[in-house]
């Protein structure tokens, strides 16, 4: 199970912006972060192309193929909170791991965030490592996403036997071998085959 | 279109039976390109997707294989879709389920052991005629005379979808447009009309394929990205 690092956000009026955060292996590829807690946000502007979402893909709420569906994120190290829909505003607490505090960005008159995109410092924990951008323009959060990086092997160590499952990567190795039987992408042929004992014949369609 | 079709049949048995059980497979995958190919411009499936033919008037072989691909769209979020080129097109699940049905009547008619390949959608039953194993080697995507996994299997379906030999020819029904990231999907498991059709929506899927496919319960698989990175599931069944 991934976690999701969280970032308090104040708007103009005081209300906490909640947005659900899913950093899950289902093909949602929805870019929302729960936000609680008291995560600070860096100051600053930083021009980034990193701490994209999850990389897009089929986004919609069915998990194909799964025996479950949804993962939230599990409360576990001391610092995080649970992840829950709905509009909270809640103090204290933190992502999990290390964080750097840094100041909040200085509302400005009226309130309002300062314009921009921020990055918050990469969070690591024995899970992977989390960061977070924000983009704030017109003083109102435009944006959030977050990434997550970890080893395939700390996922799946998580929750034990009931985490989900991950491929593992490894080397693209080419092989010489005599197997004369290959599946592989349908290739297009009129070649003719037979063989011993039965005679073969390819189907030409 | 032609398609390479390959049969070995393992079982120790009368010369003209073995005959007659490879006339029989190859009877019914002519049978199955007549009504399912897109090629061929009056198979049934062309009718049908012409509005020649209401589907009331279908068989009962079309209407069944529709059925399932419409099971297969709500299971693969949408990413299994015979009309995703623009026409009906089914034949990411009627080429392993065709090849699965042909196995299936073969075990019925006692050839328990036999390897049947058709265009790279492979099923494999029981052992080879040395009594080992199957071992089915997955292409590698980009040296055409290697393989990148070989396979140690019994029993067992094996799919390959991928772009290096028709290009990109998988189109991701939900930007309409061709799916380039993976290279090579290939699942294993129970049933290679399912494996196809899931490789294929892996495929369309792209990246988010590879998270997709880790949550199939009963299938494993291997894949090949665009840029080369090797994934599989830890239950490939490779050598």
């Amino acid at each position: 199970m991934r976690r999701a690092s969280y970032a308090v956000l104040g708007t103009i009026a005081g209300t906490a912006l909640l947005i659900g955060a899913r950093m899950g292996t289902h093909p949602a590829g929805q870019n929302t972060v729960i936000v609680s807690g008291g995560e600070t946000l860096p100051a600053g502007e930083v021009a980034t192309d990193g701490g994209g979402g999850p990389a897009g893909g089929p986004s919609g709420s069915t998990q194909p193929g799964a025996s479950t569906s949804g993962r939230p994120p599990s409360p576990g190290a001391s610092g995080s909170k649970p992840a829950t829909p709905g509009p909270t505003m809640t103090g204290g607490g933190g992502p999990t791991g290390t964080a750097t505090s840094t100041p909040q960005p200085t509302p400005t008159s009226g309130g309002a965030l300062k314009n921009g995109t921020f990055i918050g410092p990469g969070v690591t924990d024995k899970f992977g490592t989390v960061q977070v951008t924000i983009t704030v323009s017109g003083g109102q959060l435009t944006n959030v996403s977050a990434s997550y990086s970890s080893s395939s092997d700390n996922i799946s160590h998580i929750n034990g036997k009931n985490a989900p499952t991950v491929l593992r990567q490894e080397a693209l190795t080419a092989q010489s071998s005599n197997i004369t039987k290959v599946s592989g992408a349908t290739y297009y042929s009129n070649s003719y085959k037979s063989s011993l004992g039965s005679a073969l014949t390819t189907a030409h369609a | 279109m032609g398609t390479e079709i390959v049969l070995e049949l393992a079982d120790p048995l009368p010369v003209d039976e073995l005959q007659r059980l490879a006339d029989d497979v190859f009877a019914w995958l002519h049978e199955v390109d007549r009504r399912f190919s897109t090629y061929k411009a009056d198979s049934e499936v062309n009718r049908l997707d012409r509005g020649e033919l209401a589907l009331s008037d279908c068989s009962a072989e079309l209407t069944g294989v529709l059925d399932t691909c419409a099971g297969l769209w709500r299971a693969t979020d949408g990413y299994f879709d015979v009309y995703a080129t623009g026409r009906l097109d089914p034949s990411g699940f009627v080429k392993g389920w065709s090849v699965q049905v042909a196995s299936d009547r073969l075990a019925a008619a006692g050839a328990a052991n036999h390897y049947l390949n058709a265009g790279g959608d492979v099923c494999v039953r029981g052992h080879s005629a040395t009594g080992e194993a199957w071992r089915v080697g997955i292409r590698h995507p980009w040296q055409t005379d290697k393989t990148c996994w070989v396979l140690d299997c019994t029993d067992l379906a094996i799919a390959t979808s991928g772009t290096y030999e028709r290009g990109y020819h998988v189109i991701d029904p939900r930007r309409a447009e061709p799916a380039t990231a993976l290279r090579s999907v290939t699942v294993t498991g129970p049933d290679l009309g399912l494996a196809d059709a899931y490789a294929t929506a892996a495929l369309a899927m792209g990246l988010a394929g590879l998270d997709w496919l880790a949550t199939l319960d009963g299938y494993a698989c291997g894949v090949v990205t665009q840029d080369a990175r090797c994934l599989r599931s830890d239950d490939l069944p490779v050598v």
